[in-house]
């Protein structure tokens, strides 16, 4: 039955994509991150979606002229994403054999990139800048929303754990704490009540279900989240307030073992799940001293001979005491550690790169905007909501594996964008010379 | 009923129920984006509804001077 509703909307969704390139493209988006054949489970589940729609915004741009649409041009953001992945591609190349995803999380990241170079040509004004958000906060809340309800129905029991690409519970927590900043946004600067509404209440649902996945990484996120709201916030007292009210009701409304849970944080140092953490950045550190520039490859840390190889291998933090862990295909659990590992100490600086580039973009949003006028509160309050989701991806993911995820090199791309537009629309006119 | 036995009777056909119901309004409401978007340039309309947005602020001081919101666009 899902499935005949899922190709009524095809049929539907198609003639839209190919009318509008926008259109398109914003779908090629929406099934990648939304992953829709996962909750398909009939004739309608094999289907390659993402690939379609991208194929359907290329024919697009081929058959009709989009009157709104810029012609490809290099920025910023899109050299060190293009250096970034050319590095993986080297690293890929150079791997140590039979790494099981190498070629796949290589690809994941080329197709990633491939969709945030189409971004500066097609979200060229604010309509379209406020419609990808939508279609951000669409496609991850949904899993949100899911989740959330079901906390509900089950009075705190139910354990969200999310869809098999999003990896473990602690990894599908991080996406979910990244696109509450962009529904906060959304709430404030949608203009009918209904949808305002709409994406409040699926703040709180999304917000619930982060706790219905029992990460603790996820509760450190969720504090961040909360310090950065009443920090920008207009209505600091207001939020404060809002935020304890929302604490109250997580902590009543969620079952005793995710209490017990969430105290274990407090002895980190000498929790297993924590000691193992290390383990393997020691690990994935070994790796990157033995191959400073395109490292072991992508996820060789859970390749078992490389494991096997440099488990007792100088590493960066041998000051640190950990048992000798004698298992294999561990996650690197840091998405510093898991780049240094897979492409080295130079692919490492070229992640960090990426995000202070990020930082620097939203740095030239707020001169950019303070230099223009009030109608560009609406860019500050967006580039402030995607730097959190940043700031949110970096605290977090320092205890994930989580350097390929699509939603961060989205989000810088979509802060380059909003920079594009602002410095078109502050540009002087030239006054002609007498 | 109370929350132990909304816990202990929450089951899989509840769970389906709900995703199902979720997928088909994600799937609507999709649609609906695609349709602002797809009129954009064409029609004013296409900003109505979800696409729908404010120029500026919400401020509280704009409801006291009686202006109700901070501008749509148009």
């Amino acid at each position: 039955m899902r499935d005949l509703v899922m190709l009524g909307f095809l049929m539907l969704y198609v003639p839209l994509a190919l009318r509008s390139a926008f259109a398109g493209y914003l779908l090629w988006g929406w099934a990648g991150l939304m992953s829709v054949s996962a909750y398909l489970y009939g004739f309608m589940a094999g289907l390659p979606y993402s690939q379609v729609f991208a194929l359907l915004t290329l024919t697009s741009l081929l058959l009709w002229r989009d009157q709104q649409m810029y012609p490809f041009s290099i920025n910023r953001t899109l050299t060190w994403m293009g250096i970034f992945l050319a590095h993986g591609l080297m690293a890929a190349i150079l791997a140590y054999p039979d790494l099981e995803r190498n070629w796949e999380l290589f690809g994941n990241l080329a197709k990633t990139i491939l969709f945030c170079a189409f971004m500066p040509m097609l979200v060229t004004n604010r309509l379209r800048v406020h419609a990808m958000v939508i279609m951000l906060a669409l496609a991850v809340s949904f899993h949100g929303a899911l989740d959330g309800l079901k906390f509900i129905a089950s009075a705190g029991s139910h354990n969200a754990r999310g869809i098999e690409k999003f990896g473990d519970n602690n990894q599908y927590a991080l996406i979910l704490l990244m696109v509450i900043p962009l529904l906060i946004y959304l709430f404030r600067y949608s203009d009918k009540w209904f949808i305002r509404w709409g994406f409040g209440g699926t703040v709180l649902l999304t917000v619930l279900s982060v706790v219905a996945t029992h990460s603790r990484g996820a509760l450190v996120g969720l504090f961040t989240l909360a310090i950065w709201i009443v920090i920008k916030g207009r209505h600091k007292l207001g939020g404060l307030v809002a935020i304890a009210l929302a604490a109250v009701l997580v902590t009543q409304l969620a079952p005793d073992d995710w209490n017990e849970r969430m105290h274990t944080i407090q002895q980190a140092d000498e929790d297993a799940s924590f000691l193992g953490r290390v383990t393997a950045w020691k690990v994935s550190s070994a790796i990157a001293l033995q191959h400073p520039v395109f490292g072991g490859g992508f996820r060789a840390l859970q390749s078992d001979p490389v494991w096997i190889k440099f488990m007792a291998a100088p590493g960066l933090l041998d000051f640190i005491d950990t048992p000798l862990l004698n298992r294999t295909g561990v996650a690197a659990h840091s998405i510093w550690f898991e780049v240094m590992g897979d492409l080295g100490l130079v692919g490492l600086l070229l992640f960090v790169a990426l995000l202070v580039n990020a930082f620097v973009t939203w740095r030239e949003i707020m001169k950019l905007a303070r230099d223009g006028s009030s109608r560009f509160h609406w860019a500050i309050d967006l580039a402030d909501m995607l730097a959190v989701v940043l700031v949110l991806y970096m605290v977090c993911g320092s205890l994930l594996s989580a350097a390929y995820f699509e939603m961060p090199y989205i989000v810088m791309m979509l802060l380059e964008v909003i920079k594009l537009h602002l410095r078109r629309e502050t540009v002087k006119p030239r006054l002609p010379q007498t | 009923m109370g929350v132990h036995d909304a816990r202990a009777t929450f089951h899989f056909q509840e769970s389906a129920v709900i995703e199902a119901a979720l997928f088909v309004i994600a799937l609507g409401v999709f649609l609906l984006l695609l349709i602002g978007v797809s009129r954009d340039g064409r029609n004013e309309r296409a900003s109505r509804g979800l696409l729908a947005y404010r120029e500026e602020r919400r401020d509280p001081k704009d409801r006291k001077a009686g202006s109700g919101k901070g501008g749509r666009h148009a």
